[in-house]
């Protein structure tokens, strides 16, 4: 852990922000809640499943148990609460997967739902960089869509559990006890899945 | 674990680069995935008020239910301790006076033969 002496601008304002978000959960209702988790959770979502219309699917089965559920615990609860149903509903979509791929192996699980796993791959980048050309600078901004395209590709690289662990651990900010809670798993293992993926990461991004 | 040891600075600048860059795909997401996720949020949370609407109802039914039997079941009690005791007193009287006739009949009956 950092000291006083040992803090950078970027750790104090990330400490700054991890504060005022706390204090932002303690006066909402699950509605406001919900409309702040929500574009993440479907980000890790999309990430693990590398499909929009599953990642949809799964964050709206979340939101919909987390309110049926928990809607009468305090909001401070509501934060690892919700992470903690995302990560169940990500791993029964993935043995859903491998049920399906195993009664009907002759098919493409995502084909036979109406849509080709790897045109979406092009599609959103296409999409992402479409959207960059709407912007005054394009080429700066160009090159901020390619690194989020490599960092999202990097991310989808590692195994599933790594990459929740990590973004959870790092992005969402949920301390060790948090993730393990939510991933369903103990202290040590999210240790090493995180220490993975961040060694995994450093080197995919590192060599391109 | 790892063989090389990057100094915490450049791994915290490393972590920060990497979720400003998730930031601005989340930032960057289409309208299209806006709307959706916007409507996923207001079906999550009206079908709670719908639950808790049913549940209300139920609940509230369930004790209209019970009060109206609890009720209706103490009406009658009343009425059937009345009839039996007057019953029973309309047979007594009823038999008195038989056993007075009969006496009467049997005192008639002596006196005559004497």
């Amino acid at each position: 852990m950092n000291t006083a002496s040992q803090c950078t601008p970027a750790t104090l304002s990330c400490i700054l922000k991890d504060v005022e978000t706390k204090g932002q959960t303690l006066n909402i209702s699950i509605e406001q809640f919900l409309a702040q988790v929500e574009k993440k959770a479907y980000r890790m979502a999309e990430i693990a499943t590398s499909n929009q219309q599953d990642a949809l699917d799964i964050v709206q089965e979340t939101m919909i148990k987390l309110v049926e559920k928990y809607s009468n615990k305090t909001a401070e609860e509501w934060k690892p609460l919700f992470y903690k149903i995302l990560q169940s509903k990500i791993m029964d979509h993935f043995r859903k997967q491998k049920l399906y791929r195993k009664f009907f192996f002759w098919k493409n699980y995502h084909h036979e739902n109406g849509y080709q796993q790897s045109d979406y791959h092009d599609n959103d980048y296409h999409q992402q960089l479409n959207q960059a050309c709407d912007f005054i600078s394009p080429e700066r901004d160009l090159i901020g869509q390619q690194n989020v395209h490599k960092v999202t590709q990097a991310l989808k690289q590692l195994s599933v559990r790594q990459q929740q662990c990590f973004m959870l651990r790092s992005w969402e900010g949920l301390n060790v006890s948090e993730t393990a809670k939510a991933m369903n798993c103990s202290q040590g293992s999210v240790k090493t899945h995180y220490s993975r993926a961040k060694e995994s990461l450093m080197k995919a991004l590192n060599d391109e | 674990m790892m063989n090389k040891k990057t100094p915490p600075h450049s791994d915290d600048l490393f972590e920060a680069q990497i979720n400003d860059a998730l930031d601005k795909s989340v930032e960057d997401l289409t309208p299209d995935i806006r709307r959706q996720l916007n409507q996923a949020r207001i079906k999550a949370t009206k079908k709670s008020s719908r639950a808790g609407l049913f549940w209300k109802s139920a609940t509230a039914f369930s004790i209209a239910f019970v009060l109206v039997i609890t009720w209706q079941s103490q009406i009658p009690q009343n009425n059937n301790t009345e009839t039996p005791f007057a019953d029973v007193l309309q047979e007594d009287l009823d038999m008195l006076d038989d056993l007075e006739f009969i006496y009467w009949m049997s005192e008639e009956a002596d006196s005559a033969t004497l």
